[in-house]
C-alpha cells in the first residue's frame, strides 16, 4: 500500500530525513517512534507534499503509484490523508464549508461528482456526533478559538469524512486529555478495516494504548534504526530513546 | 567595576531632585558669533581646521538648508524657531583636545564627574578583572574634550576619536561614509547639521573584529543660547561588531535651546552594531518654559549581508523630542530592532519611533516601543515599516504599548506599513492603558508607597526594553524612569 | 487660483497616499464651498436625519464609470437611533465619497463599504460621537485589480464618554492594484471609559501589488481600553496547504482563503440579500481578476 524506499527529505538546504525505507501493507497499522528532532514531522510532511519539504532521493508510492510528483490536493484526492500535529485556524471558512470543498473536490478529482448537499449533511451530522462535535460548533470558523482537543477532534472528524485509503497521524495525542484521547483513538480505530493503511507518528507510548499498531519503527536522526512488534514501543517507554540516539 | 558604581551612584543621587544635571559649569568659553549664515559655516570649519572638501560640503548643505522648509507633520507644538538668534559653535577656550586627562580643565572634569560619568579611566582600570569597560568620547557644547581608552583601542584597530579629528586624520573613511546614510539633504534638521555640525564621534572596527570594550559619548550642552550639531557615524566592516552607548544632558535654562544632531550607522556584511541611548537633556520646568528642542535623525544601514543594527533608547529628557532612529535593511538577511521607551512629563512632547526599510531578501525587523505619558504630555509613536517590491521574505513585528498616568496627558500611536511584495508579512499590535487603580491598590495595601507602585508598575511594563540595554546603562535608566515620573500621581 | 492647485498633494498628510492632483487635475471642475476636498468637488450636500429610536438603512452604489462621481452626505442621529449604511464602489472613474455622521447619546452608526477602487476611489467617513453610550461599527473591505486605487479613511472622534467603535478593514490588491486604508480614532479628554478597537489586514495577491495602511490613536484620556492591530502580507501558506492536503485544488483554495478573509469584515446582520449580493461581489471579483 504505502510504500517508501530511502527517502531523503531536506528543510532549507539542511537534510533531514536520511533515508528512509518502510512498508506498509493495506489493513495494517504502523507506528513511527522517536525522539524531538528525529525527523517525525517532516517525514509526514514531505509525504503529504508540503512546499519547503525538498525530496532529494527515494520513492514513494500509494497503491504502486508514484505520489511525489503529484501536488497536495492529488494526494489527497488519491486517498492520502494527513491529520496535522497543529491544525490550521482560518478565520471566516466554517467547518462545514471547508468540508464540502474539500470532499466534493476529491470526489470530482476521482470521476465521482459532488456529494448532494443533503447527503453530505448527513454524513458530516452523523460522524460529528461519533465525536461530540455539535452542529453549532460545525458552524464555526475552522479552527478558530478551538482547544488543542477540539482540533483533534476535528482532524478525526474530516478524516471519518473523508474516508482515506491512507492516513498519517502526526502526534495526534499532543494537547489531548485522556477523554478526548480516547474518543479520538475509539474514531480512528473505527476506520480500521482490510483496505486502508495507518501511519501514526508518536512521540510517547500512551497513544498506542488506545491504537494498537502491527509493526512499530524507531526514527532517530532521520533514520529508522529499529523496528519490531508492538512490544518495541512499550521498551522504548521503559528504557527511552538513548540507546538508539548514541547508535544512531 | 568602579566606572559602573560611579555611574549607579549618580543615579542614585538623582533621587530627590527633579533634574540634577541643571548645574552650569562656569569656564572660559569661546564663541561663534550669533546668527547663521555662510559666515557662520566658515567660522565653524575653520576653527576645526578642516580641509577644502569639507567645507565645500557643508556650503553645500548649508545653501539647500536655506531653501527648506522645517517639518510640521509631527504632533509636536512650538514656536517658530529663530535660527539668526542661537550661537552654532561653543567651546572650552584652553584648547579643543587634550592628551590626557592632566591636562583637561578642572572645571570641565568636575562637571563630567558630578554627571557620573567614567572619565577616570585609570580608576576603572583598578575595577575588577574582567568587568566590563567604557571607553568614553565625552562632547562639551560643541567639542569633543577628551576620549579614553584610545591606545588599547588602536591596538584592536579600533578608530574612535571625534569627529574632528577624523575629518583630520582619516579622510578617506569620513569622505566615503559621511552623508552615505543620511544625505545632506534629507531632511530640514539633518541638512542644517550638515552645514555646522560641530562634532561627535567617529568610529571605524576592521574587518573581523570585535570591539573588546563598550564604546560611549556623553553629550553636554552647557553654554548659554547655544545649539548642538554633533554628528556621530560608526561603521563595521565586514564580520565586526560594536556595542556604542551614547547619554545626554543640559543645564536648566529658561530658554530653549536646539539640539539637531545627526547619526549614521554603516554595518557591512556580517556585522553588527548596537547603538543605546539614554537621553536625559532638560525637560524644561513643569510649566514648559526652557528645556531642550531634540530634533535627530539617526539611521542605521545594513549595507551587506546578514548584517545586524541594533537601536535601543530611553529617553526622558527634553522639552520636544523629533526622532526615528530607522534601518536600511539593504543586505540580504540583514535585520533590524528598535526597542524605545520614552517618557513624557509636565509639558514635554514626543514624537519618535522608527523607520524598517526593507529592500534586500529575507530581512527582518522588529520594534518594540512603550510610551509612557504622565503630567500634561504627549507622547507619540510614529514608524513605518515598508517593503520594496523585492524584498522577499520580508518579516516584521511591532508592538507598541502606551500607558498613561493621569488624565491630562496624551498618547498616540501612528504606525504606517507600506508594501509592495506578497511575501513579506508585516503585523503591528497596540495597546493602550492607564496605570490601573486596582493593581495600585494592591500595592499599597503591602505597605508600598504610591510613586514607589507606580514605579514598580512602570518597571513591569517596560521590563522588555530595559533587558536590552548595556548593564551600566540599564540601573541609571531605571533610576532615570523613577525620577521623571515623580510627581506624576496624587 | 487654478483649479488643480487648488487640489491636495500627495505633500499633506491626509492624502499621503491618495494623488487626487493626479487623478484630476488636468480637467477643471467645479469647485463650491466645503468642508474638505470631496464635499467642494460633489454637487451638493445631502443632508439627513434619523429620529429618535428609528433604524434606517441606505445603500449607496458608486458604479459609475464617468470621469468623476464626488458625493457628500451629512447625517445627524438622534438619541437612540441607528443608521446602518452600506457602500459599494464598483466603477472604474474617480469615485469620491465623504460622509459626515454625527451621534447622539445611544446613538448607532453601522457602516459597511465595499470598494473595488477606481482610477482614484476614495471613501471618507467622519463620525463623531456626540453624545454619550454612541457605538460605531465602521468595517469595509477594499478589492484592487490591476490598475484600480482603493482609499479607504475614516476619522472617528470621540467627544464624550462611554462610547464605542469596532473598526474591521479587510483588503486585497493584485499585481499593479493598490490598496489604502487610513482610520483615525481620535479621544478626546474626558472621553472616559471609551472602548476602541480598531483592525486593518491587507493582502497582497501578487508581488507589485502595493498596500499602504495607516492607523492612528490619538488619545487625551487616561481610563479607556483601546487598541489597533495592523497586519499586511500575503496568503498564508500553511492555510493554503492545509486546504490542499485535504484535496482542494491551489486555485479554489485560494479563492476560498481570500473569500473568507475578505468576508469576516462583512457584518453578519445585514439584510441576507445585501449580504448575498456582497458576497456575490467578492466571488465574482476574484473570478473575473485572477
Amino acid at each position: 500500500m504505502l510504500d517508501i524506499a530511502n527517502l531523503q527529505v531536506a528543510v532549507a538546504d539542511k537534510e533531514i530525513i536520511k533515508g528512509v525505507t518502510l512498508s506498509v501493507p493495506a489493513g495494517e497499522v504502523h507506528a513511527i517512534m522517536g525522539p524531538n528532532g528525529s525527523g517525525k514531522s517532516t517525514l509526514a510532511y514531505a509525504l503529504a507534499g508540503r512546499d519547503g519539504y525538498a525530496v532529494t532521493g527515494g520513492t514513494a508510492t500509494l497503491d504502486g503509484a508514484d505520489i511525489l510528483a503529484l501536488t497536495p490536493e492529488e494526494r489527497a484526492a488519491k486517498g492520502l490523508f494527513l491529520s496535522f500535529q497543529y491544525p490550521v485556524e482560518i478565520p471566516g471558512l466554517s467547518t462545514l464549508a471547508f468540508l464540502k470543498a474539500s470532499l466534493n473536490a476529491q470526489r470530482v478529482a476521482r470521476g465521482e461528482g459532488e456529494m448532494p448537499a443533503m447527503e453530505l449533511l448527513k454524513l458530516m451530522r452523523a460522524k460529528a456526533e461519533a465525536l461530540k462535535i455539535s452542529d453549532e460548533m460545525l458552524k464555526r470558523p475552522l479552527n478558530v478559538g478551538f482547544s488543542g482537543g477540539e482540533k483533534k477532534r476535528f482532524e478525526a472528524l474530516q478524516m471519518a469524512v473523508l474516508a482515506p485509503r491512507f492516513a498519517i497521524l502526526d502526534e495526534t495525542d499532543s494537547g489531548l486529555d485522556i477523554d478526548a484521547l480516547k474518543l479520538v483513538a475509539e474514531n480512528v480505530n473505527a476506520l480500521r478495516g482490510p483496505d486502508r493503511g495507518m501511519l501514526v507518528i508518536t512521540h510517547y507510548q500512551r497513544l498506542l494504548d488506545y491504537i494498537k499498531p502491527d509493526r512499530v519503527h524507531v526514527l532517530a536522526q532521520g533514520r529508522i534504526v529499529a523496528s519490531g512488534g508492538p512490544e518495541l514501543a512499550l521498551e522504548l517507554e521503559r528504557e527511552g530513546y538513548d540507546k538508539y540516539l548514541r547508535a544512531a | 567595576m568602579v566606572a559602573v558604581k560611579e555611574t549607579i551612584d549618580a543615579a542614585r543621587a538623582l533621587e530627590g531632585e527633579r533634574y540634577k544635571h541643571g548645574f552650569v559649569t562656569d569656564l572660559e568659553q569661546e564663541f561663534a558669533p550669533i546668527g547663521l549664515t555662510e559666515e557662520t559655516v566658515r567660522f565653524i570649519s575653520a576653527k576645526k581646521e578642516e580641509p577644502q572638501w569639507m567645507l565645500d560640503w557643508r556650503l553645500e548643505a548649508f545653501q539647500r538648508w536655506k531653501t527648506m522648509e522645517e517639518p510640521t507633520w509631527a504632533l509636536v507644538h512650538y514656536p517658530p524657531i529663530d535660527y539668526q538668534a542661537a550661537r552654532y559653535y561653543a567651546a572650552p577656550k584652553s584648547g579643543a583636545k587634550y592628551e590626557s586627562l592632566d591636562d583637561v580643565d578642572p572645571e570641565i572634569l568636575e562637571t563630567y564627574k558630578k554627571l557620573g560619568i567614567p572619565l577616570r579611566e585609570q580608576e576603572t582600570l583598578l575595577g575588577v578583572a574582567g568587568a566590563p569597560r567604557v571607553a568614553v568620547d565625552a562632547v562639551f557644547d560643541s567639542v569633543s574634550v577628551l576620549t579614553t581608552f584610545k591606545k588599547e583601542l588602536a591596538e584592536a584597530g579600533v578608530i574612535f576619536c571625534s569627529m574632528s579629528e577624523a575629518v583630520r586624520e582619516h579622510p578617506e573613511l569620513v569622505r566615503k561614509y559621511l552623508g552615505s546614510v543620511v544625505p545632506p539633504t534629507d531632511n530640514f534638521f539633518a541638512t542644517l547639521n550638515s552645514g555646522v555640525f560641530s562634532d561627535g564621534s567617529f568610529v571605524y572596527v576592521p574587518p573581523g573584529v570585535r570591539c573588546p570594550m563598550e564604546l560611549s559619548t556623553y553629550f553636554r550642552m552647557n553654554a548659554e543660547n547655544s545649539g548642538q550639531f554633533e554628528r556621530t557615524l560608526i561603521i563595521a566592516d565586514k564580520g565586526a561588531y560594536v556595542s556604542y552607548l551614547e547619554g545626554c544632558t543640559a543645564p536648566m535654562r529658561d530658554e530653549n535651546q536646539l539640539h539637531a544632531a545627526v547619526v549614521e550607522l554603516v554595518a557591512l556584511e556580517d556585522a553588527e552594531i548596537k547603538y543605546s541611548t539614554v537621553q536625559n537633556w532638560w525637560p524644561g520646568d513643569s510649566d514648559g518654559k526652557g528645556g531642550i528642542y531634540n530634533f535627530v535623525t539617526k539611521r542605521g544601514d545594513c549595507r551587506g549581508a546578514r548584517s545586524k543594527i541594533s537601536w535601543t533608547q530611553v529617553e526622558t529628557g527634553s522639552a520636544i523630542t523629533w526622532k526615528y532612529p530607522s534601518c536600511i535593511l539593504r543586505g540580504d538577511d540583514s535585520s533590524g530592532e528598535f526597542y524605545s521607551i520614552a517618557v513624557t512629563n509636565g509639558r514635554q512632547q514626543a514624537d519618535t519611533g522608527t523607520k524598517m526599510i526593507h529592500l534586500g531578501k529575507n530581512t527582518r525587523s522588529r520594534v518594540i516601543s512603550k510610551g509612557i505619558s504622565a503630567g500634561r504630555s504627549s507622547n507619540a509613536y510614529r514608524g513605518l515599516v515598508s517593503a520594496h517590491a523585492k524584498a522577499s521574505g520580508a518579516r516584521n513585528f511591532t508592538q507598541c504599548d502606551s500607558l498613561l498616568i493621569g488624565d491630562r496627558c496624551a498618547a498616540h500611536t501612528i504606525p504606517y506599513v507600506e508594501t509592495r511584495n506578497a511575501t513579506a508579512q508585516f503585523e503591528h499590535e497596540a495597546t493602550t492603558t492607564k496605570v490601573s487603580g486596582d493593581q495600585l491598590f494592591y500595592l499599597r495595601s503591602r505597605g508600598i508607597p504610591e510613586e514607589q507602585a507606580v514605579a514598580l508598575l512602570v518597571n513591569g511594563f517596560v521590563r522588555e526594553v530595559l533587558q536590552k540595554l548595556p548593564m551600566e546603562f540599564a540601573v541609571e535608566a531605571q533610576k532615570l524612569l523613577e525620577v521623571s515620573l515623580e510627581g506624576s500621581v496624587g | 487660483m487654478s483649479f488643480a492647485a487648488e487640489l491636495p498633494t500627495r505633500r499633506v498628510e491626509a492624502w499621503k497616499y491618495s494623488d487626487l492632483r493626479a487623478a484630476l487635475g488636468d480637467a477643471p471642475h467645479v469647485l463650491r464651498e466645503g468642508r474638505d476636498i470631496i464635499e467642494r468637488l460633489a454637487p451638493g450636500t445631502q443632508s439627513m436625519d434619523i429620529p429618535a429610536g428609528e433604524a434606517r438603512l441606505f445603500v449607496e452604489r458608486m458604479d459609475d464609470d464617468a470621469y468623476l462621481d464626488a458625493r457628500a452626505f451629512e447625517w445627524r442621529v438622534a438619541e437612540g437611533a441607528t443608521l446602518t449604511r452600506v457602500v459599494v464602489q464598483t466603477g472604474a472613474a474617480t469615485a469620491l465619497s465623504t460622509a459626515r455622521v454625527t451621534l447622539a447619546s445611544g446613538a448607532k452608526l453601522r457602516q459597511f463599504v465595499l470598494a473595488e477602487g477606481g482610477k482614484l476611489a476614495r471613501i471618507e467617513t467622519h463620525v463623531a460621537l456626540e453624545g454619550e453610550g454612541a457605538e460605531v461599527e465602521l468595517n469595509g473591505i477594499y478589492m484592487a485589480a490591476r490598475g484600480r486605487h482603493a482609499d479607504l479613511t475614516s476619522v472617528i472622534t470621540h467627544a464624550v464618554p462611554n462610547g464605542v467603535t469596532r473598526q474591521l478593514i479587510k483588503g486585497v490588491a493584485r499585481k499593479g492594484g493598490r490598496g489604502v486604508f487610513q482610520g483615525k480614532i481620535l479621544v478626546e479628554r474626558g472621553a472616559q471609559k471609551t472602548n476602541a478597537r480598531q483592525y486593518h489586514h491587507g493582502l497582497l495577491l501578487e508581488d507589485g501589488a502595493e498596500i499602504y495602511a495607516k492607523p492612528e490613536l490619538l488619545i487625551h484620556a487616561d481610563d479607556v481600553q483601546c487598541a489597533h492591530g495592523n497586519t499586511a502580507g500575503g496568503l498564508d501558506e500553511s492555510a493554503l496547504f492545509y486546504l490542499r492536503s485535504r484535496g482542494v485544488p491551489e486555485s479554489q483554495a485560494r479563492s476560498l482563503l481570500i473569500e473568507a478573509f475578505l468576508a469576516e469584515a462583512i457584518p453578519q446582520d445585514l439584510p441576507e440579500a445585501l449580504r448575498e449580493e456582497l458576497l456575490g461581489r467578492v466571488r465574482a471579483w476574484l473570478e473575473s481578476s485572477s
